[in-house]
Parts: structure tokens; sequence; C-alpha cells
């Protein structure tokens, strides 16, 4: 179990290093620097020389990615923001914050919603209920969030001045923009937990189960559930991922003050230590998240613990 | 459970419906009594008027700070903090004068000493600002006596007026500034008719009134203390959100950009759209350093290829003026006759400019010299609305046989391959409040900055010195004058529109105007009930 978690880990930190390294390498090589962002379309050659050396934009490149990373590593320093001066840690705590709430909460509903629907679906494979929860799961992975979060906005805002069109700071605020991130990844685990309730219905166990009698409940909490939530559990680990890549675009559309909005904003500005500050809180904290549902993966499922573990 | 997958059934049938419906929505109070709020797209970096050169800056300091001088929509110069000045024969000295019994926010008095102590903090912290040469210029500013300035320069500069009011110019109060320390980006202390309250990161800045208050510009009726208790500024980056959030109500002012935007607010009762000038221009630029657009002809040709009427009505709604000359309307040195120097809509004239320069029409349609056929890459930035009116200039150009290719990249992408000359047709503009744009843009020392085009014309540069240190305003508009004459005709640009932009506001907002640079003044706000 150790010498397995210690493996996870060291691969997990060499996960981050590639990762780090390709984004800091794709924004030094992306088109022009925060310098030229920063002073804009008026400047001068020597104004922007001058605070390219200020900057220290001009030092080569394997040494400017090394010192970031050391003293990132090593002091937690994850330097100051090119545009503003601001400490990046700073920076990366302040917003990802909200980023979190929103993804966490995001990932409650589309957990639950994703297994009653699916659950609901598989009760009665072909029925017309199931026909349309499948059909509304289909649309939900089809259509893209900022489309709903529109609609949404349309509806809840505009018409019936439900709930605020976009900002932060109450429970009313974060309705829209969590439903709307919610769903496609509440329609993937509904399918995917319709279609294996299913195969486990027609398993040898179940059957059994059933010839003794259990009333059609108990078989479903105690057996055929736990055994259909094994590949629900990875989706969401996955799925995790996918929502705070999702929240980048819903952080704009409902000006949430996320970890989203501002690492788009610090790409714009070519503001490398902001980029490379969310790469390296968001990286590690996926896999984390990854390495957390294989652990539960074995927890859920003896089989796995003694394949793998 | 049934009960709950049938409102979930409804309600999704419910939100696809949505886009159908068509009633009225019911109309909301705004956000408390005298609090205006707008949206802004971009939060500024700081709220040090020295410190950065970001455009989301002078969306906030205009209100915190004062000028030493304003300029009117009219484009003339009015004194704000400066009472009177005079400018000696030879142009190099101006003496100012200051308004008496002006207090910055932390009480301590406007003098000449805080006049010197903002250009001095300016040369020492200024590097990035846009207008670092121009206030680098001066050579000397010192304090006469208490309210008197006198500012000395090696050469006349006639810039000096629309540098010193810009926001970036702002009086600093000295004492707040030493007080402030490092920390002086998060504490702006002005003399303007609002200080800050609360600036919450990715989120809003708050302003609240300054109750001492009495040296308005002269542009507006309210010559007193400003009527509203606070203006709000919230951040909301994405466009569409802003539109709903102002016929939600959330926010009563927003200003747009996007035609699409301009046509389905005009329709709504609830708020009211008014048209906003810039000083600015977009234009289609042609790379003078590279064949076969380093030949005059070839790129007076393709000006006539454009047809500017068809794309400020198709692309932009009507979002823009047509442009005739290099200069906007607002600045001196414009004259609407110029245009017949440059190149109408005219495409027989540009197929005879095509053959003229030597090439020939092949049986395609297309155009060849010395076996090279005449196409190219038209650069833009993905802002909006480039991509739709790169793509009329498109079919503009194919229609006389020259295909050509749209690149789009991100701003700093675009700036980078221009200053480096990889590009062959560029659609890009600038905004400047002083005819000196037309020396930052296009003369031959800018070469590789910001003249992007790589034009050069020894008499049109030896026009800009001298319109840089002309101070009459009559001569000096007629120097310019005579520079946009020869600039059309070696046409590096073809002027395309003046864009415009519309401030929108809920009808509960009374009094609102728009000042230079496309600046909301709020002095004469008052607010109704809804």
């Amino acid at each position: 179990m150790s010498w397995y978690l210690l493996r996870r880990l060291g691969g997990m930190l060499v996960t981050v290093l590639v990762v780090s390294f390709v984004a800091y390498l794709a924004l030094t090589f992306a088109p022009g620097d925060a310098a030229e962002a920063l002073i804009g379309e008026n400047a001068s050659t020597e104004q922007v020389a001058a605070l390219r050396s200020q900057m220290h934009l001009d030092a080569p490149l394997p040494e400017r990615y090394a010192g970031y990373m050391v003293a990132a590593i090593t002091k937690g320093d994850l330097g100051h923001s090119l545009v503003n001066g601001r400490n990046v840690t700073d920076l990366v705590a302040e917003r990802i914050l909200p980023t979190l709430l929103l993804a966490l909460v995001a990932m409650g509903i589309a957990t639950v919603a994703g297994l009653g629907l699916g659950v609901l679906a598989a009760s009665r494979p072909g029925s017309h209920l199931d026909l349309l929860a499948m059909g509304g799961t289909a649309m939900g992975l089809a259509v893209p969030p900022y489309w709903v979060a529109l609609l949404l906005v349309m509806l809840f805002s505009l018409r019936l001045h439900w709930l605020p069109v976009f900002g932060y700071g109450s429970m009313s605020h974060l309705i829209l923009p969590a439903i709307s991130l919610a769903l496609p990844g509440a329609a993937m685990v509904a399918r995917l937990v319709r279609s294996s309730v299913i195969e486990v219905k027609r398993a040898d166990f179940v059957r059994t189960a059933a010839a003794k009698g259990l009333n059609p409940r108990q078989l479903m909490l105690r057996h055929i559930l736990p055994n259909s939530l094994i590949p629900a559990l990875t989706m969401m680990g996955l799925n995790l991922s996918h929502l705070i890549g999702g929240a980048f675009v819903i952080e704009t559309i409902f000006a949430w003050p996320g970890l989203g909005r501002l690492t788009v904003q610090a790409i714009f500005d070519r503001d490398l230590p902001v980029v490379m500050g969310a790469v390296l809180a968001v990286v590690p904290l996926c896999l984390s998240v990854n390495l957390i549902v294989d652990l539960l993966h074995g927890a859920l499922d003896p089989r796995v613990r003694h394949e793998a573990i | 459970m049934r009960a709950i997958a049938r409102v979930a059934i409804l309600l999704s049938i419910v939100i696809a419906l949505v886009g159908c419906g068509q009633t009225q929505p019911t109309p909301v109070s705004g956000s408390g009594g005298g609090t205006l709020t707008r949206a802004m797209t971009a939060e500024p970096t700081a709220m040090d008027p020295q410190g950065a050169a970001n455009s989301g800056l002078n969306l906030v300091l205009p209100y915190i700070f004062d000028t030493l001088v304003t300029r009117q929509r009219d484009g003339q110069y009015t004194g704000h903090l400066a009472d009177s000045w005079q400018l000696s024969p030879d142009g190099k000295i101006i003496t100012m004068t200051l308004r008496g019994g002006v207090k910055f926010h932390d009480g301590s008095p406007l003098n000449a000493a805080a006049v010197v102590f903002t250009f001095e903090r300016f040369k020492a912290v200024g590097d990035k600002s846009p207008i670092a040469g121009n206030v680098k210029d001066i050579a000397k500013v010192e304090a006469v006596d208490d309210r008197t300035v006198r500012f000395t320069f090696a050469q006349p500069n006639a810039s000096f007026w629309s540098t010193i009011s810009m926001p970036y110019m702002g009086i600093l109060s000295p004492s707040a500034v030493k007080a402030a320390g490092d920390d002086a980006a998060n504490k702006p202390v002005g003399t303007g008719p609002f200080k800050l309250g609360e600036w919450k990161r990715g989120v809003s800045i708050t302003l609240v009134r300054n109750p001492d208050y009495s040296w308005d510009p002269t542009e507006v009726e309210n010559r007193g203390a400003v009527k509203l208790e606070q203006l709000v500024f919230k951040l909301i980056p994405d466009a569409g959100t802003q539109m709903s959030a102002l016929q939600a109500g959330d926010v009563d002012v927003i200003f747009i950009t996007e035609p699409s935007q301009m046509s389905s607010l005009a329709q709504d009762k609830n708020v009211h759209v008014e048209p906003v000038n810039l000083d600015s221009l977009v234009y289609l630029g042609y790379n003078c350093a590279k064949a076969p657009f380093n030949d005059t002809k070839v790129r007076q040709a393709l000006s006539y290829a454009v047809n500017k009427s068809e794309i400020v009505k198709t692309a932009l709604s009507d979002l823009g003026i047509e442009a005739g000359t290099p200069l906007p309307p607002s600045l001196p040195g414009y004259n609407k006759a110029l245009s017949s120097f440059g190149q109408g809509y005219d495409q027989s004239k540009a197929k005879a400019m095509l053959a003229d320069a030597g090439f020939a029409q092949g049986s395609d349609g297309s155009w060849q010299r010395d076996g090279k056929k005449l196409t190219g890459r038209l650069l833009t930035s993905t802002r909006s609305p480039n991509e739709a009116i790169a793509t009329v200039l498109q079919s503009q150009l194919k229609a006389i046989g020259v295909p050509v290719e749209i690149q789009q990249l991100d701003s700093s992408a675009v700036m980078k391959a221009t200053t480096e000359g990889a590009f062959d047709l560029l659609l890009w503009r600038y905004d400047w409040n002083d005819p000196d744009a037309l020396n930052i843009y296009l003369s031959t020392s800018r070469i590789r900055q910001t003249n992007r085009v790589f034009y050069s014309n020894p008499t049109v540069d030896a026009l800009f010195e001298k319109g840089l240190r002309e101070v009459d305003p009559t001569k000096r508009g007629q120097v310019y004058e005579e520079a946009q004459k020869l600039i059309l005709a070696d046409a590096p640009w073809q002027p395309l529109y003046y864009p415009m932009e519309g401030m929108v506001s809920r009808n509960r907002v009374q009094g609102l105007k728009v000042g230079s640079l496309g600046r909301m003044l709020v002095n004469d706000v008052t607010l109704s009930g809804n």
C-alpha cells in the first residue's frame, strides 16, 4: 500500500514538472511578451526594452525556468505578477476558493442529479421515462455549458427575476453558474449509472439475491447500486478536471472572480508568473483527486485492491 | 422519485422554450438611492495614474484625480485645476496660475509644489506610461509662487495640452503619496469628485462622493459636489452578460462596441442609447516594405477596391462613420475635403491601377506580375468586430481578383508580427487624442515600433516635426492637413471608419453626459425611482 502510494506520488511530481514546463514553454514562445502586452500600442522600442530588462524577461529560457521552479518548490515563492506586481501566491489563493466552491457544488449537483436520473432510467429500461431521460442526457452532453448558461440567465434572471445575472457573494449567485457547469457531468454520470445498473441487474448474484426473497428496494441499495458505482466514481474523479476547465468559461459569463478568469486574462497579458501559479495550483489538485478516486476505487472494489495495490 | 422526474422534465422544457416567449419584463427598482453602477470589461491593474499603461486604468482615475486642463468634446482645452496660463512668444515657456481653494481628499491644499511633485514623480516612475515621451520633453517644471507653475521646454511642444489633459497626468497629493509609500498603487488621493471607497479585486470598485468638491470642469452644469452618493464599477468581462445585467437592472450603464448589441438595445424601451464618438480610426494598412505592397500603385489599387459604406452598413450596423482621412473629426487638422486626395470606391480604377503597375489579369481573374500571383495575408486581432470587417474586405478584394487570406491573432501577437513585418495587409486601429498620432504611427523614426506599416516619407516626417513644434492651433491644423494630403496619396493606410461606442443607460439615470475620450461625465446625474 505505502509502496503504491509512494510510486503514485512520484508519478504526480513528474507530471507536475512536465506540465509546468510545457506551460512555461508555450507561454514563452507565444508571440509577444508581457512587456509589449503591458505597455501597449504606443510605446517605443527603448521603452519596451527597458521594461523587459526590468522584468527580467531578457535572461535565457532555461535559466528563467529553473530559477522560477527552484524558488517555487523550495520557498513556495511563485513570484510577482508582471502586470500589477502583486504576489502570485496571494492572487492564486484569493481566486482558487471561488473556483473550488463552484466546481465542488457543480460536482455535487452532477453526482446527485446523475445518480438519480441514471437509477430512475435503469429501473424500467425502454420505458418512456427512460427514453426521455436518455434524450435529455444526450442533449446535456451535446449542448455547450455557456449556451445553457445564457438560457438560464434569460429565464431565471431576466424573465422571472429570481436570481441575479452575475456576481459573487451569496448562495443565489452560485445557483446558475453551478447548474450550467454541472449539466454535462450530470448527463455523463446518468448515462454511465444507467448502463451499469442494467448490467449489474442481470448478474448471477443479483438473481440469487432476488431468489432469496430480498425486496427490490434492498436489492437496489445493497447489491446493485454499490456495484454499479465503481465506473461512475472514476467518471466523477475525471469530471473534476473538466469542471475546473469548464469553470474558465462559466466564470467569464457570470463574472465569477475565480482562478479561470484570472488565468485567461494572464494569458492575454503574457503574465507568466500568474499563469504558472495557476498551473501549479490546479495540476496537483486534479492529480490528487484522481489519486483519491483510485484509492476509493480500491475501497469499494476488493478485486482492485488485490491486483494493483 | 416520479414527482421529481416530472419537475425536472418540465423545467427542461421550459428552458428550451424561453427563447421563444415575448413577454414584457417587469421593471425592477434600481440598486439604492444614490448609487450609479457601471459595468467594466477589465479591471485596472493599479490606481496609481503614473504606474501602468493599461486601458482599464483611465476608466476610474478621472473621477478620483483632476487634471490641469480638460479637453472638451469639441477638442478645445479649458482650464480645470489651472485657472489661466501664458505662453512665451518663443513657445518655450508656459506660466500657469492654479485655481485657488482646491483641496485634496486628504485635506492638503492644491498648490504649485503639488504640481511640481506630480511631474517629477512621473519622470521617475512613469516609464510604462503611454505619455512618458511627452512628459520627458518638458525640461523643467518649477514653482514660481504658491499658485504659479512654470513649464520650460527645450523646444516648443504642441502636444503638451493633450498630454496634461490625460488621466495619467492627474495631480497627486504629495503628502498622501509619501504616506502611502510602496502602497501608492492602492491608495489614490486626488482632488476629484469621488474618493476611492472599496476595491474588491476581481469584483468591483466603489467610489464615494467628495462633499467638498466645487471645481467642476466647464462642460457640466452642476459646479459643486456630485449628487450621487456612490459610483460603482462592476467587473463583467463578457459583453453578453453586461447586456443582461443592464436589462435586469443590476447595472445602470454599459458601454457597447458590438454592432449586434446596438440594434437589439435600440428597441428596448427601458434604456437610452447615446452614440459616443472616439478619437480613433480603423484602417487597412499595407506593408510598405514588402513586395508588391512597396509599390504605391498596388496600394492605391487595393484601396480603390474598398467599399467603405458597405463595411459600415453590413459589418458595423452603423456603429461607426465612414472615414476619408487619417485624422478623425474630433482632432485638429481634420478636413473632410481632404478625402479627395485618397482612393474612393472604384473597381475599374482599381483594375486599371493594377494593369498600370505591370500586372496582367489571367483567365481566372487573378493578377500576375513576373510570374507571381497578387495575393496576401490580411492580419488582424480577434477583437470584435474585426472578423466581420476582414471578411467584407476579403470579398471586396476578391471582387477585383485579389484573393487574401485572413489571419486573426490576439492583440499582443498582432503587435509582435507587425513590428517584425510579418504581414501583407493589416486591419488595425489607433486611439489618440492629438494629431501627433500621425507622427506616432507613420513617421520613419517609429518604424518597427508604432509605425506598423513601414511607411516612410521624409517630407511627411518634416511636417510631423513642424506640427509638433507649432503652438498656434490654426497653423498647426494646416500643417497636419498638408501631411494628410501626402499620406493619402502614398496610401500606406486606407482609412476605413471612425469607430463609435454606445453608452447605454437605464431610464432612471438622468443627466448623464459624454466627455472627451468617451468618458462618462456623472456630475449632473440624478437618479429617479426606476
